[in-house]
């Protein structure tokens, strides 16, 4: 082999030497803004029961690669509803944190059996994330049975009242003279 | 003149078991009715204010019509008595009192009773399913 070719040889050599070892160059990232939020124990079937303290928990997750300051937590609920969120801000969350939220839920103690949808909605200085969960009221209310129970205990009342009032006029009328 | 006295006790003993008879089908009927309406309309998916006044509205019915009907069986009851007083008064007149025994004027109060009894639990089964269905 001619010095040449040694020369060539070594040069691509030397180039693949350098092409292997050398760093790769960094890809610029973009700012990404995202926000997860997460119901638990779930967000497709949760039980609640009438008129009492449901408690769960939120997970409001920064997936995005930017920390998302100020994140008023609020929720669209059927009437006569009540849902809090402890804390119901969180002033700041850094990028790739979870921070759990408390939620106490308590449907209106009129409230029949059914499938509700509540919308929690995480509104932060940066972005704006709704989130819809249903949830399954299987507790009875006793609000209606009180009611039949009510009116049960009326017509009871009045029948006994009736039975005795008007029965006992047969016994109060004169006898007529035969 | 006795004997027409008498046919007209028991024409009256007649009109008043048929007047009875209504009473008790009529309220029995339309408790059952408004059962089966109430508990439609409380088990529908309907959750607003027309399904809570149509099953109410029932409930009125259903209370009115079984406080007539149970003022009517009193009444009837009263009746029946009186009648059949009259009638053994007759009887003991015409020495033929033997032939009726006195005891099924309380038999005939027993039934009356048991009557409005079952008007009664009909009526409180119409009124309260509903609500327990409603829970």
């Amino acid at each position: 082999m001619s010095i040449t070719g040694k020369l060539c040889w070594l040069f691509l050599f030397a180039a693949s030497l350098v092409a292997i070892l050398l760093p790769r160059p960094t890809l610029a990232q973009g700012e990404k803004i995202d926000l997860t939020l997460t119901l638990v124990p779930g967000d497709y079937y949760n039980e609640v029961k009438v008129g009492e303290d449901n408690r769960f928990f939120l997970e409001v997750n920064n997936s995005g690669n930017k920390a998302i300051t100020n994140i008023r937590l609020s929720s669209e609920k059927p009437d006569g509803w009540v849902i809090d969120f402890r804390p119901a801000v969180i002033y700041y969350l850094d990028s790739g944190s979870i921070q759990t939220v408390d939620i106490n839920i308590r449907p209106d103690s009129k409230t029949t059996k059914g499938t509700y949808n509540v919308t929690l909605i995480a509104e932060a200085n940066e972005i704006r994330k709704v989130r819809s969960v249903w949830l399954t009221v299987e507790a009875s209310s006793t609000f209606w049975l009180w009611i039949g129970s009510i009116i049960g205990a009326v017509v009871v009342a009045g029948f006994v009242f009736i039975f005795l009032h008007f029965g006992r006029q047969q016994n109060n009328e004169p006898e007529s003279a035969p | 003149m006795i004997e027409r006295v008498h046919t007209h006790i028991i024409s009256e003993l007649g009109t008043n078991t048929r007047t009875d008879t209504i009473f008790v089908l009529t309220a029995i009927i339309l408790n059952l009715l408004s059962l089966g309406i109430n508990s439609g309309v409380a088990a529908g998916g309907e959750r607003d204010g027309t399904a809570t006044i149509v099953m109410f509205t029932f409930v009125a019915l259903v209370i009115v019509v079984n406080f007539v009907a149970e003022l009517g069986l009193i009444r009837g009851r009263q009746m029946r008595a009186k009648l059949l007083t009259g009638l053994l008064k007759m009887y003991k007149d015409q020495g033929v009192e033997g032939y009726y025994d006195p005891s099924l004027l309380s038999n005939y109060n027993t039934r009356y009773n048991l009557f409005m009894l079952v008007v009664l639990f009909t009526g409180l089964i119409a009124i309260i399913i509903p609500f327990v269905v409603r829970a």
